[in-house]
């Protein structure tokens, strides 16, 4: 088991158009123990970074650190970096039980100690009546436990993974978050769980760093990224649907505020702090920010009302997403599938005003 | 959390040791293979007496460039390097053609055991030992109107070798140009032909250059067959080389000399289109 | 423009994969296929568009008989999951494909080309090669194809699946207002049950052979006609329990576990399970259909006791897996609850939405004769 920190982290890629700085002063530290998802969009560093940490890229700049131990010169061997891949990569002509003991075969552990290892890893992952089946007879789902076993057998000090949900259906999909969450608590090893699935990455990990463009953008749990997201990039990329971002111009009489969207007749009312920091830093306009499932059509003690007409009305079984129009202005809000309200027909939505997220104009930086 | 990463880099195999084992097959490769070509660039820049000398020279003490003019003396050189030219374009160009529409066929309407036999059969005519048929072929091609003693004969020839090499590899890169582009191409309203042609052929394309180099310097460098078919109207450089005898004595300068001519135009076609090659060769490898 | 009908299509290689299946798109319909990867989707696609030979039935696309012409003479359009767009072509040719293949003027390809790559937005990548465009703009690119044809029907298959959710949701509003996929015929297959709901006028939910259910979006998902086609509804997929119908002096309960989920019927569900002579039964609860009840609040529902086993904050919601008796009950919970495994919870029941099957084939016994 091991602390990983990231210390001012560079990567650097030379080309014959110029560098590409693929990783810039990244600074993580991921406690012992704990699952740390890395999130982005495709291009955003964070395979590059994956690929620093295992030791399968040299580092361009700063330090990485096991347990404070820096293993910048280490290879992925000494460092007992364990990492499983988006493609499975069993070897065909193995069983499951030869596939799995490989790495300890490769380190000359004896038979019945790998035996022993063998069966400890097929019963944590549940795939004990496999054993002695091919890769190219399992579903996808089988080897990916198979891939996650390999990775597991060899005791390592940190635990990585790569995309390793991309390829399963949404079903498979489920259950084996469900499944991987198990293990990690049953296990209590540091994990890295690379993605580009915001989704997964909210479930499974106890803190998320979402990265775009090379650098960090906020590392944190779900409730402060979901809540208090750093920015316009983080509040878009977590959750779905994605976050209705509305350009606004702030009115402000000195007791209420309001954030009139422009080009339209809505406005939302910020809450007291946010009012406050609005003022303090004398803002004629802002982003307001709003995720679709905090616009309601119930009515709360306390809650503020917008008006807008529906454009479409998107029934999706437990829910139902309604597409919005105001003025120029357009909007997502989830709302109850008993919501029948259609095309052309206009529908009041309640909001709590804490849940109204404001951004910067130009930075785009999140004001609380 | 030490005692363990000990244990590990003591079971671990010395990496540097290995690559630099590796690296001394190389360089015995290197030498192997280019040794003889050190020679023969020495051998064409010496006077004959210095050839002839029963101690070698490894550095030439006169060098002799007009050795390179000297082959040119001989009207029947230039005619042959022209000869191997003309017959291995033309039968290159013939089994590309062939090969190309063969081997889209096996790749596209044969698949299965049929296909899979088919193919394999086609690819061992390349596997059967040209002498045991020089024979008939000579009594064969003896019986036609045009004789043994033409470009017709060696292209035509030729193709017995380089055909099913062709359709064979054609075939492995039909088979990695995914079938989907066709059919999207169908659905855009192309016919079949058309769509090979518009869609297929295109990606196909590297292979096809690689095919191309592969036959063309197999006619280029054939000497059995055209040394026992021809040799008066037609003459190919292999079937020339053994001419540079004076008396009992071959001059070896000008055997080296002509040799390092003849290297020259596969040398150059494959420098223009090793980037396409390559391309073509890995195709298979890298995709996926 | 035109319907397409299809008529009990039968096709197989060493299994049958689409057995007899019927069904018609109306001329303006947006229908969409949805179920599990591999059940036959992509062949059923592949047949109408005449790439598969039908092993049996016909397909007619408006008044023609179209089994037996070829795919370049059927006026059909495909995407492809692949998106099979031509590598070795600029974005600009890709689309253009069509309207080449017809052999048009070049002034009409590039006002149409140049038309529709507006609409998608993708006219400043016109130059591109397929390899230089991001995800989303290669599935545009392969959609800007298919529309440019102008066909009788359009098939797409998984055309938004492997997207990121931002570029997902902006594409289905496309599909939604798309007026050249809203005129004609569409048929769209996903295994992406959302999708489905969303963008169909009706859906149909594919199982082994053929076509389960088909049906308005809203009817399919509160109204399955089988297990299986609540099991492709839904996300997490719906509870399932063994179960049995108990009668005594105060009515009838549905038992499950020895006991362990005990909850007497809603009303029309009672009077059905009342008249059954079988007493084995299987119970389909929702995730949304269950709540966790916070501590000292008031039921006006069934209730059940268990614990915590699994918890995960997903960011619209909460899922939670709580073990009840020897069963596990996946339960959405809500963005602001946070749970610990091992803590006790009791859920609450919202009966009215629960589905009852039979235990042998599986079909929901509140639809159909009883």
């Amino acid at each position: 088991m091991a602390r990983v920190t990231l210390d001012k982290v560079n990567k650097i890629y030379p080309s014959r158009h110029g560098d590409v700085h693929a990783v810039q002063d990244l600074d993580l530290a991921i406690e012992d123990g704990e699952f740390v998802a890395l999130l982005g969009p495709s291009g955003c560093g964070k395979t590059s970074t994956l690929r620093m940490i295992v030791g399968l890229e040299a580092i361009s700049g700063g330090v990485i650190a096991f347990d404070g131990q820096p293993v910048n010169d280490q290879t992925p061997e000494q460092r007992n970096v364990a990492m499983a891949f988006e493609t499975y990569a069993l070897y065909p002509t193995f069983t499951v039980a030869q596939n799995l003991a490989f790495p300890l075969e490769v380190k000359g552990v004896d038979k019945p100690t790998r035996d022993e290892k063998v069966a400890e890893v097929a019963r944590l992952l549940r795939i004990e009546p496999i054993l002695d089946s091919f890769p190219r007879q399992l579903s996808g789902g089988q080897q990916q436990r198979v891939s996650l076993g390999r990775a597991l057998i060899r005791d390592p000090a940190v635990f990585i993974l790569d995309e390793v949900m991309s390829h399963l259906d949404a079903h498979l999909k489920f259950q084996m978050l469900f499944e991987l969450k198990r293990i990690h608590q049953t296990l209590e090893r540091t994990i890295v769980y690379v993605t580009h699935d915001q989704m997964e990455a909210l479930a499974l990990a106890d803190r998320v760093a979402v990265m775009s463009d090379a650098k960090l953008q906020q590392f944190g749990d779900r409730d402060t990224l979901y809540d208090r997201p750093a920015n316009t990039f983080v509040a878009g990329f977590i959750g779905e649907p994605p976050t209705n971002f509305l350009e606004a111009e702030v009115q402000d009489d000195g007791t209420t505020m309001r954030l009139t969207i422009r080009d339209a007749s809505a406005a939302f009312v910020p809450d007291g702090p946010r009012a406050a920091a609005i003022r303090d830093q004398s803002l004629k306009s802002v982003i307001v920010g709003i995720r679709p499932q905090n616009l309601h059509v119930r009515h709360d003690e306390g809650d503020e009302q917008i008006t807008a007409t529906v454009e479409i009305n998107e029934y999706q079984g437990e829910h139902s997403i309604l597409s919005l129009r105001d003025g120029a202005a357009e909007f997502r809000a989830m709302v109850p599938p008993s919501v029948k309200t259609g095309e052309g027909e206009t529908i009041d939505l309640s909001y709590r005003s804490r849940d109204v997220m404001v951004f910067h104009p130009e930075t785009e930086v999140f004001i609380s | 959390m030490a005692t363990s990463r000990t244990a590990a880099s003591a079971g671990q195999p010395n990496y540097r040791l290995i690559r630099y084992v590796l690296l001394a097959f190389l360089v015995i490769w290197l030498v192997f293979t280019l040794f003889p070509l050190y020679f023969a660039v020495i051998t064409a820049l010496k006077p004959v007496e210095e050839i002839n000398r029963m101690v070698p020279t490894f550095w030439p003490e006169t060098f002799r460039i007009d050795n390179f003019s000297g082959i040119f003396a001989d009207p029947g050189s230039l005619k042959s390097l022209i000869d191997s030219i003309i017959i291995a374009s033309a039968n290159t160009a013939l089994s590309l053609v062939l090969g190309t529409l063969a081997g889209y066929a096996l790749a596209r309407y044969l698949r299965g055991a049929l296909g899979e036999n088919l193919a394999f059969f086609i690819l061992s005519q390349r596997m059967f030992p040209p002498v045991a048929i020089l024979i008939p072929i000579f009594f064969l091609f003896d019986a036609t109107p045009w004789g043994t003693d033409s470009y017709i004969t060696l292209i035509l020839l030729y193709l017995v070798f380089n055909m099913p090499l062709a359709t064979w590899l054609m075939m492995v890169f039909f088979r990695d140009a995914p079938k989907e582009l066709e059919e999207a191409a169908y659905l855009d309203g192309y016919t079949p032909l058309r769509a090979f042609f518009k869609v297929t052929l295109p990606l196909v394309v590297p292979g096809m250059i690689s095919v191309a180099m592969l036959c063309w310097i197999f006619a280029w460098n054939e000497y059995l067959f055209a040394n026992l078919l021809t040799g008066t109207t037609v003459k190919t450089f292999p079937v020339h080389i053994p001419t540079f005898v004076a008396g009992s004595q071959t001059l070896w300068n000008f055997v080296m000399a002509f040799s390092l001519v003849a290297m020259l135009p596969p040398v150059i076609l494959f420098i223009i289109l090793r980037r396409y090659m390559v391309r073509g060769l890995s195709l298979g490898v890298v995709k996926g | 423009m035109a319907r397409l009908v299809l008529d009990e299509i039968c096709k197989g290689w060493d299994f049958p994969v689409l057995d007899r299946l019927s069904l018609t798109v109306e001329e303006g319909e947006f229908f969409v296929i949805v179920g599990p990867s591999g059940i036959g989707k992509t062949t059923l696609l592949r047949c109408v568009a005449g790439l598969e030979r039908l092993d049996a039935g016909r397909v007619f696309i408006g008044d023609r008989d179209a089994t037996t012409i070829k795919p370049y003479r059927r006026g059909v359009a495909m995407t492809f999951e692949s998106y099979a767009l031509y590598p070795h072509l600029s974005v600009y040719e890709n689309i253009a494909s069509p309207l080449r293949a017809r052999r048009l003027p070049k002034p009409t390809i590039d006002r149409t080309v140049a038309s529709v790559a507006s609409l998608l937005k993708i006219d400043h990548l016109l130059d591109r090669r397929p390899h230089e465009v991001s995800g989303g703009q290669k599935q545009r690119t392969a959609l800007g194809r298919t529309l440019v044809a102008k066909p009788d029907i359009f098939l797409l298959d998984e055309p938004i699946s492997h997207l990121d959710a931002k570029i997902r949701h902006e594409l289905r509003r496309q599909f939604h207002t798309l007026e050249e996929l809203r005129r004609v015929a569409t048929l769209y297959v996903t295994h992406d049950y959302s999708e489905a709901l969303s963008l169909g006028d009706r859906i149909g939910v594919m199982g082994k052979g053929g076509l389960i259910q088909v049906g308005s979006p809203r009817d399919v998902f509160e109204n399955p006609a089988d297990l299986f086609a609540a099991r492709v509804l839904g996300q997490p997929s719906i509870n399932e329990f063994q179960a049995i119908i108990e009668r005594d002096a105060s009515g009838i309960h549905v038992s499950v576990a020895d006991g362990a989920i005990r909850f007497p019927p809603a009303g029309p569900h009672a009077s059905v399970l009342g008249r059954r002579q079988d007493m084995g039964i299987s119970v389909g609860m929702r995730p949304q259909h269950l709540s966790v009840l916070p501590e000292g609040a008031e039921a006006n529902r069934p209730t059940v006791t268990g614990s915590v086993d699994v918890y995960e904050a997903l960011g619209a919601t909460g899922v939670l897996i709580a073990k009840v008796g020897d069963q596990q009950m996946t339960v959405i919970t809500p963005p602001e609850a946070h749970y610990q495994t091992g803590e006790p919870v009791r859920i609450a029941l919202d009966r009215d939405h629960f589905l009852y099957f039979d235990r042998g084939d599986g079909r929901n016994l509140m639809v159909g004769p009883h």
